[in-house]
C-alpha cells in the first residue's frame, strides 16, 4: 500500500468512526464559571487582607517591646516560614522586583530565570513510577501550562518522604524552569528564613507565596541542607501532603499550576 | 457574532457568550478526547475540564487567535496526564498486548466494514504520539498550521512527524495486516 492509498483509507476510516454522541457540555461547565470568578475574587480579597496584615505587622514590628511578643513563624504542612529572623541571621540584599505583568499562554513558554539545580541529594534521582512507589502517596503532575509535559528530573528522598519534580528550560537545559516538591507527613522540616511572605489561596485553601532571596534550610533525619533561594515559592497543602513550587513565574501563574495538579 | 466578539464578551463575564463558544467547539474537543482516551466518560470529564480551564485563563488568551487549537492543546495535555495517572495499569496491559496481539482491543464499538475495523486495529499499534498527529490530521481534518498550535511545535516538525507516523503505520500494516495490503 503506498502513502496515497493509506491516506485515502485513513480518511475513509475517519468518516466511519463510530463516535459516541457528543454530550452537551454547557450545563456541566456553567456551574464552575461562577466558582472561578469567586476564586479570583477571593484571591484579590486575600491579597488585600495580606497587605493589611503586612502593614499592621510592619507597624507592630517597629515597636521593640511588641516585636518580641509576636509569633515568629507560619507553619504550612512541614514548611515553617520564619517571618522574623534571629538577630544574628544575615539579611540578604534584595534584588529588583520581578516583572509580575500579565502573561499570555505563549509567554508562559518563555525561559524563566535561573533557579539553581537541586543539590539536596543528586543520588536520589529516579523515575516517576519508582518515585511514586517509594513515596507511598500519589505523585501529582501539573496539567498547566499545557506544554509542560513530563518532568526532566525526578528525585526521591527518604526523608519526608519527598518527591521532587524538576522541569528544565528546553533552550537552556542547565536552567530550571520549575521545581515541585511533594512532601509526605514524615520527619522532614523545611525552614524559610525571613522571606517576603504573602497569604494566598490554592483551591480555596490557605497557602503562602514567598519571595526571595532568603535562606532555605531543610532538616531531615539524615541531613541538613541550606541554600539561598532567589525565586518565588508557593507553599500549600492538600491532605497530608505539602507542596512547594519554586518558579520565577508570577503568583497568578503559580496558583494556576498548583490548582492544575492531577 | 464572531468568535473574537464572543471571547471579548466572555472575558467581561458574559456567561452566555462562553456558552455559545462551548457549544461551537464541544464536538471536536470531545472527539479528540475520545480518540485519545478511548472512553466516553473519561472524554466527557476531560472536555468539561478543558472548557473550565480555558475560561479561567481567558484573560491571558489572545482573542485574535482561533480558539479551537488552544482548546485541543489543553485536551491533549489533560488526556496525556490522565493516561499517565493510570499508566502503571496500562503499561501492564500494553505488555500483555504486545505478547498477545489478538488481545489488543481498545475499542469494541463496531465499524461499518471490516477494512476500517482492521485499519483501526493497526492504528492502535502505532506509538501514541504518532497516533495523535494522525487523529488531528485525518480525523479532525486540521491543517498543519493548526496542528502546530495544538502540539506546540513548528510546522516543519508537524510535517516530519506526520510523515513518520504514516511510515510506521504502513510498516505495521505490511507486517501484520495482510488483508489491508491490497
Amino acid at each position: 500500500m503506498d502513502q496515497a492509498a493509506l491516506e485515502n483509507r485513513l480518511q475513509m476510516l475517519a468518516g466511519e468512526m463510530p463516535y459516541p454522541p457528543t454530550p452537551d457540555i454547557v450545563p456541566l461547565v456553567r456551574p464552575h464559571l461562577r466558582k472561578g470568578i469567586r476564586s479570583r475574587l477571593h484571591l484579590r480579597l486575600a491579597a488585600g487582607a495580606a497587605l493589611t496584615i503586612v502593614l499592621l505587622a510592619a507597624a507592630l514590628f517597629a515597636v521593640p517591646n511588641v516585636r518580641a511578643e509576636i509569633v515568629r513563624f507560619i507553619q504550612i504542612g512541614v514548611v515553617r516560614i520564619f517571618t522574623a529572623a534571629p538577630d544574628d541571621t544575615p539579611v540578604p540584599t534584595r534584588p529588583a522586583a520581578p516583572d509580575t505583568a500579565t502573561v499570555s499562554p505563549t509567554q508562559v513558554n518563555a525561559p524563566t530565570p535561573v533557579q539553581r539545580p537541586l543539590s539536596l541529594n543528586p543520588a536520589g534521582e529516579t523515575g516517576l513510577q519508582m518515585a511514586a512507589q517509594n513515596a507511598g502517596f500519589p505523585v501529582r503532575l501539573p496539567a498547566y501550562p499545557p506544554d509542560l509535559g513530563m518532568p526532566d528530573k525526578i528525585y526521591f528522598q527518604e526523608d519526608g518522604p519527598t518527591v521532587i519534580l524538576t522541569w528544565l528550560d528546553s533552550q537552556q537545559p542547565e536552567r530550571v524552569r520549575l521545581s515541585l516538591y511533594q512532601i509526605g507527613p514524615g520527619s522532614i522540616l523545611v525552614k524559610k528564613m525571613q522571606p517576603e511572605v504573602q497569604e494566598v489561596q490554592v483551591n480555596d485553601q490557605f497557602a503562602a507565596w514567598t519571595d526571595g532571596p532568603y535562606l532555605l534550610e531543610i532538616v531531615g533525619g539524615g541531613y541538613r541542607e541550606m541554600r539561598l533561594v532567589e525565586g518565588h515559592t508557593l507553599v500549600w497543602t492538600d491532605g497530608e501532603i505539602t507542596y512547594r513550587l519554586e518558579t520565577d513565574l508570577p503568583l497568578e501563574e503559580a496558583v494556576r499550576i498548583a490548582e492544575s495538579l492531577e | 457574532m464572531t468568535e473574537e466578539e464572543l471571547l471579548q464578551l466572555a472575558r467581561q463575564g458574559d456567561d452566555a457568550a462562553w456558552d455559545a463558544l462551548v457549544h461551537q467547539h464541544q464536538e471536536p474537543v470531545f472527539r479528540l478526547a475520545y480518540l485519545l482516551l478511548g472512553d466516553p466518560d473519561d472524554a466527557q470529564d476531560v472536555t468539561q475540564d478543558a472548557f473550565i480551564r480555558a475560561y479561567r485563563a481567558l484573560e491571558r488568551f489572545d482573542a485574535q487567535r482561533p480558539l479551537r487549537p488552544w482548546l485541543l492543546r489543553i485536551v491533549s495535555n489533560l488526556a496525556s496526564n490522565r493516561r499517565r495517572s493510570i499508566g502503571r495499569y496500562l503499561a501492564a496491559l500494553a505488555r500483555f498486548s504486545q505478547e498477545n496481539p489478538d488481545a489488543y482491543r481498545t475499542y469494541d464499538r463496531p465499524f461499518p466494514n471490516e477494512e476500517s475495523a482492521t485499519l483501526w486495529q493497526a492504528l492502535q499499534r502505532v506509538k501514541p504520539g504518532f497516533r495523535e498527529v494522525i487523529y488531528l490530521r485525518y480525523f479532525l481534518e486540521m491543517s498543519e498550521a493548526e496542528m502546530a498550535e495544538v502540539l506546540g511545535v513548528a510546522q516543519g516538525t508537524v510535517k516530519s512527524r506526520l510523515h513518520r507516523a504514516l511510515k510506521e503505520l504502513r510498516i505495521v500494516v505490511e507486517a501484520e495486516y495482510a488483508f489491508l495490503r491490497e
